[in-house]
């Protein structure tokens, strides 16, 4: 598992990779972030470091369930990555980015690796510029999709580039996501948010499901911080009341 | 290697290749010498590449091996230990045309770790592969290996020792090496290899494996290494940074500095890179007193005019006292 925490005050970040055992890899990154002089740490490291911390650990049959049993048999069955990813979005990173009262921004992002990886394959999820990224002078970004492309490419440093030329979070995400699809033949999906507060959500991908409370997306003129937006593409929207 | 592309017409054809050992804040100059004169025979081995028409992978995978060969250097041989007294290193190959990159964190034992990089690149479907899955790679394809005595020298040891006992250093810490190179066909590839930092945690990963971190390659814009501070270089993305810059229209030289700059403002970490663009354009900066540095062609900003920088190498470890030789 490979996961990542960056905050935008300080641009301080704390990624793992290749992980085991502990529950929750993303509160192993935060550590990394805040008791660690280092960014990025290996496998033995961060396990290392989330027992001297107390972290939950796991056995390894709580990690595998009857769906990823599955998913690891379509793939041995068609044998291809490429028609694995295409199928059902096999690239199932998880992600969040958020705006405080402060007005600080962070980003955290975590995974279990694309289906069947080669054992030691390294997540974009881990690296700060691909998986994630956290500046409060530009914008916080998580992404997901086809990892050997985010990295390549940098996505998420991308889209703070963009949004630091002066383009909106929404755009800049378009503009990285159809980038990365012509420059690298890679699809994917991001999620992004800039210091006041306005939105950015796109895939390249046919479904990428998301959640979004507060903060301005697309044409909306008012902050709404009182319901809830959900779905798992752009066009059927579902709103609840909080 | 897309030999055909539609910007081989318009492109200078003449090869480039820039080299760096490394940033230091040494007092040290016979170091600083000794790396420089590294940089010079490591350009001279990417570039006779280069002039037999080999690629620009090529070209920036033998001038770092060289430079891993080299105990000058805190890349293989001469690599710096972690708080375990153990060698882990990190090395990172990218190429241009097809924005495909090898990255290898936190090896052991293989001699050259550049050129594991470059199996990640050309004989895996991933971009990075942890320290174990590289060396069952490695193993697969019989590259050398060498036992733990090998990778230390004196200079390490004597540097472990005095990060232990917090004496001051007489070399700092941050040097990865690294190459760019524009090869006859207009593609550009950038290579970096790493010991890594002295003392540091075991299983630290460098932003040397990282592509848009220690180095980052594309023929729409640019091709770049990056050495220094490597924690700053990862929160900023520092070759990513430059690469965009240069596809703002900025020169690689200016994308250099502005970057670098950003990066100080930022983090207060210091650095260098190098910087080649598909026209031939150089940069070279850093924020460091020196960064040892060795460069056989293309055009700078600082050159004077109508010289042709392919019949010398210029070599030194600042902007002021360079050295140049006929090749």
């Amino acid at each position: 598992m490979h996961a990542l925490v960056m905050r935008g005050d300080t641009c301080d970040m704390g990624g793992c990779l290749c992980v085991k055992h502990v529950k929750n890899p993303v509160k192993a990154a935060r550590l990394i972030l805040d008791e660690s002089d280092y960014c990025l740490l290996s496998a033995e490291a961060t396990l290392q470091v989330a027992r001297q911390h107390g972290l939950e650990e796991r056995p390894l049959e709580y990690f595998i369930t009857d769906v990823s049993r599955q998913k690891k048999k379509n793939y041995e069955d068609s044998r291809s990555i490429q028609k694995d990813f295409d199928k059902r979005g096999e690239h199932d990173t998880v992600g969040a980015v958020a705006l405080d009262c402060l007005g600080n921004l962070a980003c955290a992002t975590s995974t279990g690796g694309r289906n069947v990886p080669m054992v030691g394959r390294v997540s974009d999820s881990s690296i700060c510029g691909s998986g994630g990224f956290a500046d409060n002078n530009s914008v916080a970004v998580s992404t997901t999709g086809d990892g050997e492309a985010i990295m390549k490419v940098n996505l998420a440093r991308m889209i703070s580039m963009y949004v630091e030329q002066g383009m909106s979070p929404q755009q800049a995400t378009i503009k990285s996501l159809n980038h990365m699809k012509a420059r690298v033949g890679g699809k994917g999906g991001a999620i992004s948010v800039d210091g006041s507060g306005r939105v950015g959500v796109h895939f390249t991908t046919q479904n990428m499901s998301w959640a979004r409370i507060g903060g301005k997306f697309q044409n909306e003129t008012t902050y709404s911080n009182d319901c809830v937006q959900f779905g798992t593409d752009c066009t059927n929207i579902r709103t609840e009341k909080i | 290697m897309n030999v055909d592309s539609p910007q081989n017409t318009a492109l200078n054809k003449q090869p480039v290749i820039i080299v760096h050992g490394g940033i230091s804040d040494a007092l040290e100059t016979w170091y600083m010498q000794w790396s420089a004169l590294g940089t010079k025979q490591a350009a001279a081995a990417g570039y006779r590449v280069l002039q037999n028409g080999g690629t620009c992978v090529d070209a920036v995978v033998n001038a770092v091996k060289t430079m891993e060969d080299n105990p000058a250097f805190n890349a293989g041989r001469g690599s710096l230990s972690n708080e375990e007294g153990q060698v882990e290193m990190h090395a990172l190959v990218m190429r241009g045309d097809t924005c495909n990159c090898g990255g290898v964190s936190g090896i052991k034992g293989v001699k050259n770790p550049v050129d594991v990089a470059h199996l990640v690149l050309e004989h895996s479907h991933h971009s990075l592969l942890n320290g174990n899955a590289s060396l069952e790679l490695a193993r697969r394809f019989g590259l050398e290996e060498k036992p733990p005595e090998y990778f230390k020298t004196d200079m390490t040891r004597k540097r472990l020792q005095q990060r232990r006992t917090f004496e001051e250093p007489f070399y700092s810490d941050h040097n990865a090496v690294g190459a760019v190179a524009l090869d006859c066909h207009g593609n550009v590839a950038c290579a970096t290899s790493s010991g890594g930092i002295s003392i540091q945690s075991a299983g630290r990963i460098s932003d040397c494996a990282i592509a848009g971190s220690g180095g980052f390659a594309d023929n729409s814009s640019v091709a770049v290494v990056a050495t220094g501070h490597g924690d700053s270089i990862l929160n900023v993305n520092l070759s990513r940074l430059i690469s965009i810059h240069v596809e703002n229209g900025m020169s690689p030289q200016e994308a250099s500095q502005k970057s670098l700059e950003y990066m100080w403002r930022k983090t207060s970490g210091r650095g260098g890179v190098i910087s080649l663009d598909p026209g031939g354009r150089v940069g070279i900066h850093f924020t460091t007193p020196k960064m040892s540095w060795a460069r056989i062609g293309g055009e700078s900003p600082y050159d004077s005019r109508n010289i042709s920088t392919n019949n010398f190498i210029q070599f030194g470890f600042d902007m002021v006292n360079i050295s140049a030789e006929k090749l």
